[in-house]
């Protein structure tokens, strides 16, 4: 940036005019030499030269790919590689916009001598996703301070933060998908354990099928057939889209931080139940992650959940997206008895029509949804009722919503579970 | 531009000098007159950039808060800043007036409807009659254009530091919430959610 002046002098040679004015009109030396101090100061604040900024920033993490949670000290050094003094430096370190500094700070002020170099360091918490440091602003200044020129300093580094998928992933997932834990009990007869029909016997069908009873009683053979299960396919679809990004005060993790932190926990207990999952963003930024089981995908899916783009925890910098759009070339991919977790905060009626659609589709569609409202404020209390209206209207329209409030996904799930089991 | 006027400064204060201190050609008389002028030419003009640093802000570059986490909005926001932004006489405020108005309309008309199990129009008739909340402010609010809220009530509006619509507005939520229960759990059941 163009170096400007900061007018911190101005006035000076105003007050040095002054004392001398005053000293002539009195015909005192002693108050005419004062002027000269004025004088001296105003000559001080003109000899100031731009400052040239040659600086080399680098920084160092800790840990570079921390658990959620984890405090990572980040060192940032600073050496000044041009050949002028810098005698009043002030540096601003990027920190990530999804992080935030717990310990120390990330600024320094400090006077840098040719090829000499300044350290500091601070704690930051880290959160899921894959956080790049923004360029350092560092803001120079000539020793009197009356000219300022400020800069950007890029250092590239990178922290990616994947949360580790399993371990506490106990959710009771049974009333989330079907009744049968990770099975679809289908109309179609075959091998299984539930009793679905019997036909006429065939040769060749195994003596323990045969239904003995009824030979007994008719003299006739017949054969039992079974239901038929099938392995459940679940798609995780995350709103994701701007209008998502919202949280009831600026601490708590926003909705789509918290439907990502769900969805990665369904993932895990629905693989677990052998269900097949897969991964889908809604929002500007595509995502697909298509159904599929094993450790290799479980693998996939929790660098996908942790640092796509599609899941950052910060709004996306380009919004625009047409949802209409989205909606069918995602539901183009989806098979056609595919059940579908949607993740929302539901603040618009956009999600509710796309839940709908997927309802109408087919898709048996649980909409699992963290609540962002707050009711300190009129505004703040209309988008509750709303958002209440909402959950009322897509359960009227035979759509399972779990309201997700302040207590773990595990509790709410499991009362939610005793009132679909009901 | 810089280094030509230090020239021109740096000549005038020698040209100065050598007129106060040189040969008797260029002597000046220095009597009292021209002194205390000088003296208060000084003093003028050392007042009047002393007080051009009242006018001068101090300029400097500005920092973001990067050691902070992003701000995302909190749902709602927008409702409050409609209603803030309600407030006077000017036509664009009479327009969000009518729009918060119909908004909160809509709303309650669903509420009513969802939580009192009727009809949507039914849910207006009752509305228009008053008759869906023990708020009188509330039901005045939403209700025909010529309703008005109790003497009182319009009393204890007027003596508030807010906006009478505003305080109105705020009464209207409150009712509505109150009207759709505050336990989710509750309006699931009478949701009748079948699978």
């Amino acid at each position: 940036m163009r170096p400007f002046e900061t007018r911190r002098w101005t006035g000076i040679d105003g007050v040095a005019l002054l004392v001398g004015g005053v000293g002539v009109l009195l015909q005192q030396p002693a108050v005419l030499l004062m002027a000269v101090i004025g004088v001296g100061f105003a000559a001080y604040a003109r000899s100031g030269t731009p400052p040239t900024v040659s600086l080399d920033i680098s920084r160092e993490l800790s840990d570079e790919s921390p658990e959620p949670g984890d405090d990572v000290t980040v060192t940032v050094r600073v050496e000044n590689t041009g050949d002028g003094s810098l005698a009043d430096l002030r540096i601003v370190d990027g920190v990530p916009p999804a992080l935030e500094v717990t310990e120390g700070t990330a600024r320094l002020g400090t006077a840098l001598r040719p090829g000499k170099s300044a350290v500091f360091a601070y704690d930051v918490t880290a959160t899921r996703g894959k956080h790049e440091w923004e360029p350092t602003t560092v803001i120079a200044r000539d020793p009197s301070g009356s000219i300022e020129r400020s800069e950007e300093v890029l250092a590239e580094t990178t922290l990616r933060c994947l949360p580790e998928l399993g371990a506490t992933a106990e959710l009771p997932l049974r009333g989330l998908t079907t009744q049968y834990t990770g099975r679809v009990a289908t109309d179609v007869a075959g091998v299984g354990v539930e009793f679905y029909a019997t036909r006429e016997y065939r040769p060749g069908d195994p003596l323990s099928r045969i239904d003995w009873n009824r030979y007994a009683r008719e003299g006739e053979l017949s054969t039992l057939q079974f239901r038929e299960e099938r392995a459940a396919n679940v798609v995780l679809v995350v709103d994701t889209r701007e209008s998502a990004y919202v949280a009831p005060h600026p601490d708590a993790p926003n909705a789509v931080e918290r439907s990502v932190d769900a969805a990665s926990r369904a993932f895990t207990a629905l693989l677990a139940s052998g269900d097949q999952v897969g991964v889908a963003a809604f929002g500007p930024e595509a995502c697909w992650l298509p159904p599929s089981t094993g450790d290799d995908h479980r693998a996939r899916a929790r660098k996908t959940l942790a640092t796509h783009p599609a899941f950052a925890p910060t709004p996306p910098a380009n919004a625009q997206f047409f949802p209409s759009i989205r909606f069918r070339r995602l539901r183009r991919r989806f098979v056609a008895d595919a059940q579908v977790l949607l993740f929302s905060p539901l603040v618009d009626d956009t999600v509710v029509r796309i839940a709908r659609q997927f309802d109408a589709h087919g898709h048996l569609v649980t909409v699992i949804s963290p609540d962002p409202t707050d009711d300190d404020t009129a505004g703040h209390t209309l988008a509750r009722v709303e958002r209440r209206n909402r959950i009322s209207a897509l359960r009227r329209a035979g759509v399972r919503v779990l309201d997700w409030g302040e207590e773990s996904l595990a509790t709410e799930l499991a009362r939610a579970e005793r009132r679909w089991n009901r | 531009m810089r280094r030509l006027a230090t020239v021109v400064g740096v000549v005038t204060v020698a040209a100065g000098l050598f007129v106060v201190f040189g040969g008797p050609a260029t002597r000046f008389d220095f009597n009292y007159t021209f002194v205390t002028l000088v003296g208060a030419l000084a003093v003028v003009q050392g007042l009047r950039y002393g007080l051009e640093r009242r006018s001068t802000d101090f300029e400097q570059s500005a920092t973001a808060d990067p050691e902070l986490r992003v701000h995302v909005p909190v749902p709602g926001d927008g409702h409050d800043d409609d209603i803030a932004k309600s407030a006077g006489w000017s036509y664009r405020a009479k327009n969000r007036r009518q729009t918060v108005r119909e908004h909160l309309k809509s709303v309650a008309v669903e509420t009513v409807a969802t939580r009192e199990n009727v009809t949507e129009a039914a849910a207006r008739d009752r509305l228009e009659e008053g008759t869906w909340t023990t708020d009188p402010v509330a039901a005045a609010f939403l209700g025909p254009s010529t309703a008005r809220p109790p003497i009182r009530e319009q009393l204890r509006a007027r003596l508030r530091r807010e906006s009478a619509f505003s305080y109105h507005a705020r009464r209207t939520v409150g009712a509505i919430a109150e009207l759709q229960g505050t336990d989710a759990d509750d309006a699931a059941e009478s949701d009748g959610e079948r699978r």
